[in-house]
């Protein structure tokens, strides 16, 4: 496990923080959720760059920022809403924490017609917090920062884990201050 | 000599001529069917004796001293074939200004109906009764006039009828067994123009698009403790 200071001017994407290992494992698990597709794995015999294909397309899709993917469960938590208030900027120290979502890849294949496959494999994205402190303004999530957030990506094929990788740990600057604000739920 | 002695040598001589005539006749005929008698009955301009003479033996000597029509007569079953049957001019007769040889030769056959009979170019008025008319040519070696066919006519023979192949399919059915050929080639010509007529994107040759997106479920939060431990701002 490696760690990465987070400057708060730059981004901050989750396929840069895939090395090689975690990149295999999650490939194999994508080809074996293709050989599980019985029309998906007739389409990829007949034309065997579909495989290839297929992977590069999901791992173009984890290009995002894990940070505002995991913001969706503080903005949902119920202490964070009730402290939303309008006028002026609300700064939240939190307890140790930690947040989850899962991402289920999908892909869709035009040959002539599309047809969509959803593919039997979860990729869990968690977030470990500590100590860090959420700006909200205006019911909506600005920043994040001053803490350490260790991340780790768990890959489930049929809702049972197959493999976890402890991605890194991030220390957060002072404020790391999303893209767009995020609204409250 | 006595009575005797000729009773005797009577029937001896007449047992004799009986098996030597046979002999003799063919030993004749092979002299009058030889190229010397052709080429000496050319030279004294009258027709050679050629009937029963095989025509495959006589035919150089008659192509080199006379213009000949040979026709192919069809006979029966049980007759030599490339027999020279009848003649016209009649052997020893005089040529016949022009040149003809007429020649009616026979033509076996195997089986009836598999007879082969040809005509040979000649034009017969019907008036003339004569069934085989040979026309000797008076001059011996060289042709200078072209040969006239007139006089010649044959009896009148069936059509010529080549074997055909019976394959047991009507006539019908093959016209539309070729139909249906045909117009399976030129749908697949359509077909297989209109395949590559198709763009790149539309043909079978396209390049795939593969698209693929993240269904993403819903935040979990987990905290042991409290999870706002503190504030600042916003009273």
């Amino acid at each position: 496990m490696s760690e990465t200071l987070t400057p708060a001017a730059e981004a901050l994407w989750l396929d840069s923080l895939l090395d090689a290992e975690t990149r295999s494992d999650i490939e194999k698990q994508i080809n074996g959720a293709i050989d599980k597709d019985r029309t998906l794995r007739n389409l990829v015999m007949t034309t065997p760059i579909l495989r290839g294909a297929i992977n590069r397309a999901i791992m173009t899709c984890l290009h995002f920022d894990p940070l505002v993917l995991l913001a969706d469960g503080w903005c949902a938590a119920r202490d964070i809403r009730a402290s939303r208030k309008a006028g002026q900027p609300v700064v939240l120290k939190l307890g140790p924490h930690s947040l989850s979502r899962d991402m289920r890849p999908a892909v869709t294949i035009d040959l002539g017609s599309e047809k969509s496959f959803a593919l039997d494999v979860a990729l869990s994205l968690a977030g470990h917090f500590e100590g860090v402190e959420l700006t909200i303004s205006d019911s909506k999530l600005l920043s994040v920062g001053s803490g350490t957030c260790r991340l780790s990506l768990q890959i489930k094929v049929a809702d049972r884990t197959v493999a976890g990788k402890d991605l890194k740990t991030l220390h957060l600057p002072g404020e790391y201050r999303f893209a767009q604000p995020i609204a409250l739920r | 000599m006595g009575a005797g002695m000729r009773a005797v040598i009577f029937p001896v001589l007449c047992v004799f001529a009986v098996l030597i005539a046979p002999v003799s006749a063919s030993a004749q005929k092979s002299r009058t069917c030889a190229p010397s008698a052709i080429r000496a009955a050319a030279a004294k301009q009258v027709a050679p004796n050629l009937v029963g003479c095989r025509y495959n033996e006589v035919a150089v000597p008659l192509v080199r001293y006379f213009s000949i029509f040979p026709v192919l007569t069809r006979t029966s079953g049980d007759s030599a074939a490339s027999v020279i049957l009848e003649q016209k001019p009649a052997a020893g007769e005089p040529l016949t200004a022009g040149g003809q040889l007429a020649l009616s030769i026979s033509a076996a056959q195997p089986k009836p109906q598999e007879t082969t009979v040809v005509e040979a170019p000649v034009v017969a008025p019907p008036a003339e009764p004569a069934p085989l008319a040979v026309s000797v040519s008076a001059a011996p070696v060289e042709r200078v006039e072209a040969p006239a066919i007139s006089q010649v006519s044959a009896k009148k023979a069936p059509p010529l009828r080549l074997p055909s192949l019976n394959v047991g399919v009507r006539p019908s059915l093959s016209w539309v067994w070729l139909g249906v050929a045909l117009a399976g080639f030129a749908a697949a010509v359509l077909v297989f123009r209109g395949w590559r007529r198709r763009s790149p994107e539309q043909g079978f040759d396209r390049v795939a698009k593969v698209t693929a997106r993240l269904e993403y479920g819903p935040g979990r939060l987990n905290a042991h403790g409290p999870l706002v431990v503190g504030r600042e701002g916003g009273q």
